[in-house]
């Protein structure tokens, strides 16, 4: 009880999360009086990062980095653009196949907003359509990251739960096809709608010229289009674990960067490496006091004493479900992602598995897919506010026309809760 | 009396100064770690496509990524790059704003202490100098096997791994107290 105020008062007050975490476990071990904990808290920090899954986290933050750089991202689109671009709303499908190929490649929903917003939505709004449509597509878009292989919050979920990451990037494929198709449906309505009229009379007029340049960039993005096939090939095929796919792709991204197109120069590199070591040594800090936390949480009784409300309340895994996708969602209106899933999973999932039976992986895709919708939710979502400063357009705006993208997402939860097949069906 | 508050000025600014320098220095070994996770992963698949398994890289790789995260993470402090949640602190009256930082900072340097104090009783360096630098005698008289325990797959002591967490407690309760007494100036935190 005492653990869990402080914690509270802590995160209010404005302490670092991983912080707040080790400050509990302190109190508690006062309380409780033990010396020896003390002695050991080190060691217990420290291995809480001896795991070899968490190795893909500063290599795909490393890949994610190089491949801005390294203007990969910039062809990609242009790629997407001639695969999609001479269909009605042309445009809008590009950012949403160039979505879904960045999904494949940076894993992390954050970043993906964040090129994307800086990349498409002015390139939009120059070809016609409306600039907070276009703010609202990219951002929405990027709830695809957490979801297609590679995904930066699967990779910690597997840690906590103990699971194969590559199994779990399997996983997420059906409900990101499923997230695919509701979301070109909403473009496709819009459509319809009238929406794209101005930008389709602007795609009619494209000059020769500029359909040539355009070819030509797309031509050179065949050597960047080999990134997420590597990704996905080896880790699909078992040909290597995600962390070695990673490795190679940051490998495969710095060479094509800086021999191939040329726009990667030493110091870039080693921007490169200082933003992905300090990005994800945070998360690793994190992770490595999660790990004296769930020892807090079980001194605490609380896995028990919640496992004895929730089954008393819910009768049904779906019951269950339901419950776990309202707590959820509340948590990420307020937490981070990364770390409501370090807070959560410890409680949750023992619940899961042994009371109501449910498979991990299909549980790990409903719990990442609902606290990735807390980053583009108000109050605290931070992919609202990456994409409200890329593009200019208010966090509010954004926020009520994401809702159509939020809708797909619940409504690819609610599906994957009532059909776990589809999470298992490529096993 | 401007002499004097100059004075103490650029004295607090050269606190600030090499304050910076070192999470400078903390981010670019972080840095180098990093590019050495990714050598060391890349170099093990080579290697095992040759058929010649080297056991240890794996582990060397989580190793670097250890020291990676701490090192980071003592640098994040100095920049204020943790994830928190600012919801409430940012909607605060700005009469508040300075003393629950000072709290926060106070707090985060209690911390620091009792990381520091909690690595001193781990590695206990004045028993095992007491002892002549005997690790066997060492892990018999405290029954703390620190020095005694070696890596999985590599014949070294874990220790000299683990000294990242003295490091590491150390340096974060160094920018802490930078933070503390010599904060950065409304303008200083705009322009960072």
């Amino acid at each position: 009880m005492i653990g869990g105020l402080s914690f509270l008062v802590f995160l209010i007050i404005g302490i670092p999360i991983a912080f707040a975490l080790i400050a509990m476990t302190v109190i508690l071990i006062v309380t409780v009086s033990d010396p020896v904990l003390f002695r050991a808290f080190h060691q217990q920090l420290f291995g809480g990062l001896e795991n070899y899954g968490l190795l893909a986290l500063p290599l795909f933050m490393l890949v994610g980095e190089l491949m801005s750089e390294g203007g990969i991202a910039r062809r990609l689109i242009a790629l997407a653009r001639v695969l999609v671009g001479r269909l009605s709303g042309g445009l809008a499908y590009v950012n949403l196949l160039a979505n879904a190929m960045m999904a494949s490649i940076l894993g992390s929903a954050i970043a993906q907003i964040s090129m994307m917003n800086r990349v498409m939505t002015p390139e939009m709004e120059k070809a016609g359509y409306d600039r907070s449509f276009s703010t609202a597509l990219s951002t929405g878009a990027g709830l695809l990251a957490p979801v297609l292989p590679p995904s930066m919050i699967f990779v910690v979920y597997g840690v906590l739960a103990q699971i194969s990451i590559g199994d779990l990037f399997i996983s997420g494929i059906g409900p990101g096809l499923i997230m695919i198709a509701g979301f070109s449906a909403i473009v496709l309505i819009a459509g319809l709608r009238g929406s794209f009229k101005q930008a389709d009379a602007q795609r009619a007029n494209m000059s020769a010229e500029d359909r040539s340049d355009l070819h030509a960039l797309a031509w050179s993005a065949l050597p960047a289009a080999s990134v997420p096939v590597i990704i996905l090939v080896s880790i699909l095929s078992g040909l290597a674990t995600p962390t070695e796919a990673a490795a190679l792709a940051a490998i495969v991204t710095l060479l094509i960067g800086s021999f191939i197109y040329r726009e990667l120069s030493f110091k870039k590199i080693g921007d490169c490496l200082k933003r992905a070591a300090m990005t994800s040594g945070t998360i690793l800090f994190l992770i490595a006091a999660a790990q004296i936390f769930g020892f807090v949480i079980v001194y605490e009784q609380f896995p028990a004493t919640l496992s004895e409300w929730i089954t008393s309340t819910a009768t049904s895994p779906l019951a269950f479900l339901l419950m776990v996708n309202v707590i959820l969602l509340l948590a990420g209106l307020f937490f981070d992602g990364i770390a409501a899933l370090i807070i959560i999973v410890p409680l949750l999932l023992p619940i899961a598995t042994t009371q109501f039976g449910i498979d991990p992986f299909q549980f790990g895709v409903i719990v990442c897919l609902n606290l990735a919708i807390g980053l583009i939710t108000p109050p605290v979502g931070a992919g609202l506010f990456v994409a409200s400063s890329a593009s200019g357009v208010p966090v509010e705006k954004i926020a009520l026309r994401v809702l159509p993208f939020i809708g797909v997402t619940l409504f690819t939860i609610f599906l994957v809760a009532l059909l776990p097949a589809i999470t298992s069906f490529l096993f | 009396m401007t002499g004097s508050t100059d004075h103490t000025l650029s004295w607090r600014d050269q606190l600030r100064r090499i304050d910076q320098t070192i999470a400078g220095v903390e981010k670019v070994l972080a840095s180098i770690f990093c590019a050495l996770v990714c050598l060391l992963i890349v170099a093990n698949i080579v290697i095992r496509a040759a058929r010649i398994p080297v056991y240890w890289i794996d582990e060397a790789a989580i190793y670097a990524m250890a020291w990676m995260a701490f090192l980071a993470s003592s640098a994040a402090v100095q920049s204020s790059e943790h994830v928190m949640i600012d919801l409430f602190t940012k909607n605060m009256p700005p009469i508040l704003v300075k003393p629950l930082e000072t709290a926060v900072n106070l707090l985060l340097l209690f911390l620091g202490l009792i990381l520091i104090a909690c690595a001193y009783l781990w590695f206990d360096p004045f028993t095992l100098m007491a002892l002549n630098g005997d690790t066997h005698a060492f892990a018999e008289r405290t029954f703390n096997f620190i020095y005694s325990e070696p890596t999985a797959s590599f014949n070294a002591p874990k220790a000299v791994f683990w000294l990242i967490m003295p490091i590491f407690s150390l340096m974060l309760t160094f920018h802490v107290l930078i933070k503390l007494i010599a904060p950065a100036t409304p303008e200083q935190e705009t322009r960072k």
